[in-house]
């Protein structure tokens, strides 16, 4: 009896007290704006809206809309990459869920530890196996599904899709394509196909200058889905050859065609293979 | 007048402010770049230049830390000192993406040797060749494709276009992109050259890795022109890898029959088309007596039609032109191999690039029969008739720009097949067919730049064709009987007697020069020559009379439609007959861009003919309108001629003898075309076109009738009773000795729709056209269908895409009946005695026996044949190995089983009621049965 009386005076005397301005807390971030290319909307969690810019911190929650015109690239806190295509809208629900609404967006898992990220929209739930692929949702592009649709693609490695208790995988170079229906088709799509084109777009631009051969070549075989069919003579050369420019706007097959041949060097691509030959 | 003074010095005041900012950047550059830089770094000095507003990319590995400026650049234009400052180091610009400038090796080429030497500054002769890629005929622009060419790269916009820098001369063009097959366009470079449309070829499953190619075209006038890519032969149901099978189906061109190859081109004989392949005339363009093609698909790089219409450069033809060039081998390996085999042969190309540095590349193909291993084994006495050939190419590009190739082709074909015809096997009745054909190629062309707007290609050509033939039998004549009721094939039937040889030779020795020229932005110039030194022989026996029986007398038993394929009468029975001669060409063409979306195309050609001692001169025009990024008009009109020569015989159904007295006085065949189409882009898939035409021909060459002295010669032999005066042929006959005889006039329309597939998910493509033609000609006195007149012609062709492994697809062919000469009686057969008389020939009973009466010329072409009906269909299966390699397809023509009707044909029957048989109409002369048949593909 006396405890809870001591308890009950104890509430009264709190509540009672004159309190402090709150001072919430700042959130955590979960990821920052790695490019945004035109106009991209955020909304930070708790309802303030902003034009996102390169830098920027995103809280767990936050929303991204980008328009017609733009498209962002965010760094997730682990590392991994997040690219949002035009019209999509999406949502940071924590640093290993995104929730998307409608569009398309691109996860480079990169080095971070496989089977940490979710995807989440209406049509299912795609988790990855340490990859890079493509979600595209409530699709609106001319030439493929409706609404309810859901295509993936995977770049890298493998992805799986759960929907009304049934789960597909799709391995690398498959496009897996549920409709609203309940249907489920895959095909072959490769690596280096220009439908991947948009996920270059969106990111940040590669710095050549100063920039060695063999980083360049690494971002162009990464963002190209190429393979680089190296040599000794030339992985060693490729370290120490120092380059001087810029590619920006560039896709990597152009930037390749420029940067390439200030080296001595020509681009040839056989079945997904980038070979670099000399120019005699 | 003082506002008028204040007027004027703000005027110069306003000028002076707007130009001082100039003055004072124009200075300041002169300041920063006058003598600051010798000895420097010369990366550092690139990076000044950047900051004079150049955009420069370079790399340590080029430009080394080590290299500093040798002297002070002369120039104060910055981008004049970027190339000072490289060239010492044996490096130089090219223009790169967005205005960059890089740093790459100088060439090495003599231009920079003497430049160097001269301590001046020269790049190399630049030209930009641009243009759009799309998907076939539908202009969908293609994104993302990329073209490497001479070591350099784009890549196609959103709008399909592209712009690569080349140095004038031959050119390499190869476009890559995602669900197309890879191509190859070749090019002569020059200064200004016009923008170039690349047609790709949506890739089925089992072409991706293959490397064909279709040519690239510049936006031509010439309306009525359709390129094919060798895959699209490959893939139509029914054409079994021939091109001709496929052209086939493409409006105004109609099959001759189901067996040859023959086709003729709106109502144009088959001896009208010229076929030219990597630029040498083919004479003989068929294998197997036209079952199919002199054109391996596997090698070939495109197939191009003109069914008219077309431009100076060529000519000697009044129906249409064929173009074939074989493609080069490959030259991203040194060396690959592929294989396929068809329902008539298999065979085996072996390609690479050159060996050690030289740029260039050869390919090997070899092609034979197959089904003669198999079937030599179960009839151990004959040798099946077979075909065998073997082609190479070789292209080497001593220097940018140039090109050599070197082309040989060396084709035999023979077989030794006896034949017995048993039913009254006590008669022992066989025949022999004996055969040997060669056909011979070997052409030599160089492609060089004249300079910076100019080009130049030289090809020498040597080409043999010949053939002996050696026929002889005797057979029961279902065409002759008497009216006998007895054992009707020992009895009552005659024999026909065939005995026939032939030797034929065309050689043709060649030089064709072409000069190209760009003069200002608006017009490229074309003129050149061509040369041929023909020796052509045509010789033969025909030793048995009784199988002259065709309504044409100078008719070869060729594949005249709706005739009975029987020797004309008039045929001499013994001929030896040489022709040595000359012809030759000059052409100019101006392709003429008069203003945006309008263009004309004037030439003007002149041919001369040693055999027909004549000049003609032929003038031509073409013109394109862009009504709309989507509607085109095209039309042409302009004099087409063809000189008489033995070596277009070997395509005629006819003969006329060019050592008669009568040759003397032939001139060139000549007619007129008009054409005139509208092509629109219904959507981005689907290309609609009409396209009307009207060909007016004159001086057509045919045999004259008989002379009534003639006419009394040839039946003064005659010895045949009153009563059987009406079987005595007394009729002026056809001969063979040639005149200026003829005039005719084919005019009509087709409807064109093609679905050509935008990528590998559209299930459906293929093409619809209809067409309406009238072709008459007017001789003897009458005018009447020509041979090949069909009124009405529809077909479609499309593939069905079933799931990723499968494809089903279909030809469609509809058409009303080509002309045919009926029979107009019977009359009695004539049989020589040994004193040189003809009586009425009698069977062991004493019955007279009577043969089919074709009539004469008043009789030809008055009756038609049926209507033509055929659907092919083949299922092709694309195995999912490991290579994906494989392709396997059946498929089974006329699969509806039509009996299609190739000639009238007639039988004399058994009449109890009178004297003579009855004739009974019978056309047993059918086209293809209902035929299974496979093919089969690997590439390793």
């Amino acid at each position: 009896m006396l405890a809870a009386a001591a308890t009950v005076f104890l509430a009264v005397r709190q509540r009672s007290a004159v309190a402090p301005p709150a001072i919430p807390p700042a959130p955590t971030p979960i990821a920052h704006v790695a490019a945004a290319h035109g106009a991209v909307t955020m909304e930070i969690a708790g309802g303030r809206a902003a034009v996102a810019a390169g830098g920027q911190t995103i809280a767990a929650g936050s929303h991204i809309r980008t328009t017609a015109t733009s498209r962002a690239t965010v760094t997730l806190i682990d590392g991994a990459e997040l690219r949002i295509d035009a019209n999509t809208s999406a949502t940071l629900v924590d640093p290993q869920t995104i929730q998307l609404e409608h569009g398309a967006i691109y996860l480079d898992s990169g080095g971070s530890t496989p089977g940490r990220f979710t995807v989440r929209t209406a049509s299912g739930t795609v988790r990855d196996i340490g990859t890079r692929f493509e979600v595209r949702a409530g699709l609106l592009r001319q030439g493929f599904g409706g609404q309810g649709d859901l295509r993936i693609r995977v770049r890298d490695g493998a992805v799986q899709l759960e929907r009304a208790g049934r789960i597909d995988r799709a391995q690398k170079g498959t496009e897996l394509v549920a409709r609203a229906d309940g249907t489920v088709s895959t095909r072959s799509v490769d690596p280096f196909a220009a439908d991947w084109a948009w996920t270059t777009a969106a990111a940040p631009p590669f710095v050549v200058e100063n920039a060695t051969l063999e980083a360049f070549l690494q971002w162009a075989a990464r963002e190209g889905g190429w393979t680089i069919e190296w040599s000794d003579a030339l992985r060693q050369r490729a370290r120490t050859t120092i380059l001087h420019g810029a590619i920006d706007g560039m896709t990597p097959a152009e930037a390749l065609d420029m940067v390439l041949p200030t080296c001595g060097l020509s681009p040839a691509f056989v079945n997904g293979k980038l070979r670099l030959r000399p120019i005699r | 007048m003082l506002s008028l003074v204040r007027l004027r010095l703000l005027v110069t005041g306003f000028v002076l402010v707007m130009c001082a900012p100039f003055d004072v950047a124009q200075g300041a550059v002169a300041a920063q770049t006058a003598g600051r830089y010798a000895g420097r770094s010369l990366a550092d000095v690139l990076r000044d230049l950047e900051s004079l507003g150049l955009k420069v990319a370079f790399s340590s590995e080029l430009v080394r830390p080590e290299m500093r400026v040798t002297s002070e650049p002369k120039s104060t234009d910055p981008r004049q000192i970027l190339d000072e400052v490289l060239e010492p180091h044996g490096l130089r610009t090219v223009a790169g993406p967005k205005g960059t400038w890089l740093v790459v090796r100088a060439r090495k080429t003599a231009t920079n040797a003497v430049s160097a030497m001269a301590g001046t500054v020269t790049q190399a002769p630049a030209a930009v060749v641009s243009g759009q890629v799309v998907t076939g005929a539908n202009k969908a622009p293609v994104v993302g494709a990329a073209i490497e060419a001479g070591g350099r790269r784009a890549v196609t916009d959103k709008a399909g276009r592209f712009a690569i820098e080349a140095t004038p001369g031959a050119l390499v063009l190869e476009v890559t992109a995602k669900g197309f097959v890879t191509q190859r366009v070749d090019l002569t470079v020059v200064a200004g050259i016009s923008a170039i449309e690349i047609a790709l070829v949506v890739s089925p499953e089992f072409r991706e890795t293959v490397t064909v190619s279709a040519r690239g075209s510049e936006e031509t006038t010439v309306p009525s022109r359709i390129v094919l890519a060798p895959v699209a032969v490959q893939r139509v149901p029914g054409a079994g890898d021939n091109i001709f099978r496929t052209l086939q189906t493409l409006p105004g061109v109609s099959a001759t029959n189901d067996f040859t190859s023959h086709i003729a081109v709106r109502g144009g004989g088959p001896d009208q088309n010229l076929t030219v392949m990597d630029g040498v005339e083919i004479h003989d363009p068929y294998r197997l007596f036209g079952i199919t093609s002199a054109f391996n698909s596997e090698i070939t790089d495109h197939f191009e039609l003109t069914a008219g219409g077309w431009g100076a450069p060529y000519g000697d033809r009044l129906s249409s032109i064929l173009f074939v060039d074989n493609r080069q081998g490959n030259t991203s390996k040194s060396f690959t191999v592929s294989a396929s085999a068809s329902l008539t042969d298999a065979n085996v190309v072996l390609e690479g690039k050159l060996p050690g540095q030289a740029s260039g590349s050869w390919l090997v193909s070899g092609r034979r029969t197959y089904f003669d291993f198999v079937a030599d084994r179960i009839e151990t006495e004959q040798d099946f008739p077979r075909f065998q050939d073997v082609q190479a190419k070789g292209v080497w590009n001593p220097k940018p720009g140039h090109r050599l190739t070197l082309f040989v082709v060396r084709s035999r074909e023979n077989g030794d097949v006896e034949g017995k015809d048993d039913r009254v096997p006590e008669l022992n009745l066989t025949s022999r067919m004996q055969f040997t054909t060669r056909n011979d190629v070997a052409a030599l062309s160089y492609s060089a730049p004249l300079g910076a707007r100019a080009s130049s290609r030289t090809a020498a050509a040597w080409y043999r064709y010949s053939d002996g033939w050696d026929l002889h039998g005797s057979q029961i004549d279902e065409r002759q009987r008497s009216n006998c009721e007895c054992d009707e094939f020992g009895t009552a039937h005659g024999r026909s007697v065939t005995g026939f040889t032939r030797d034929l030779n065309v050689r043709d020795v060649s030089i064709r020069q072409e000069f190209t020229a760009q003069a200002g932005s608006r017009h490229l110039f074309e003129t050149g020559f061509d040369v041929h030194a023909l020796r052509t022989g045509w010789g033969w026996t025909i030793s048995a009379d009784t199988t002259r029986d065709a309504a044409n007398g100078s008719a070869t038993g060729g594949s005249i439609p709706g005739d009975n394929m029987g020797f004309g009468v008039g045929l001499p029975s013994f001929l030896r007959s040489t022709r040595d001669t000359t012809r030759a060409a000059l052409w100019f063409q101006d392709r003429y861009q008069l203003r945006a979306g309008v263009r004309l195309e004037p030439g003007l050609r002149i041919d001369h003919s040693g055999l027909a001692g004549e000049t003609v001169v032929s003038p031509r025009l073409g013109v394109r309108v862009d009504l709309t990024p989507r509607t085109r008009l095209r039309g042409a009109v302009g004099r087409y001629t063809q000189s008489p020569g033995y070596e277009k015989l070997l395509q005629s159904n006819y003969f006329v003898d060019l050592t008669s007295a009568d040759s003397r006085q032939l001139s060139s065949e000549r007619s007129l075309h008009v054409i005139g189409a509208v092509e629109h882009t219904l959507t981005s898939s689907v290309t609609a076109r009409i396209e009307a035409y009207s060909k007016t021909f004159d001086r057509l060459i045919v045999g004259r009738l008989e002379t009534p002295e003639e006419t009394a010669a040839r039946i003064a032999p005659y010895r045949f009773p009153p009563a059987l005066a009406s079987s005595v042929p007394s009729a002026a006959m056809i001969t063979t000795n040639p005149v200026n005889g003829a005039t005719g006039h084919a005019y009509g329309f087709d409807v064109y729709v093609e679905k050509a597939p935008r990528s590998r998910r559209d299930r459906l493509s293929g093409w619809a056209s209809y067409t309406w033609g009238v072709a008459n000609i007017a001789s003897y006195g009458r005018t009447y269908p020509a041979d090949y007149d069909r009124r009405h012609s529809v077909s479609m062709v499309g593939t069905m895409r079933l799931s990723s492994r499968l494809d089903l697809g279909a030809t469609l062919r509809v058409a009303s009946g080509f002309p045919g000469t009926p029979a107009v009686g019977i009359r009695v057969v004539a049989r020589p005695t040994a004193d040189g008389r003809l009586v009425p020939a009698t069977d062991p009973g004493g019955l007279h026996i009577w043969k089919v009466d074709l009539g004469g010329a008043s009789n030809l072409n008055s009756a038609r044949l049926p209507l033509y009906s055929r659907l092919d269909m083949r299922v092709t299966f694309n195995p999912k190995s490991v290579t994906g390699r494989w392709q396997v397809y059946a498929e089974v023509l006329n699969l509806l089983y039509h009996e299609n009707i190739s000639a009238l044909g007639w039988e004399l029957e058994y009449d109890p009621e009178s004297d003579r048989p009855s004739l009974v109409q019978t056309n047993k002369d059918s086209g293809f049965p209902l035929f299974p048949t496979f093919g089969v593909r690997y590439r390793f």
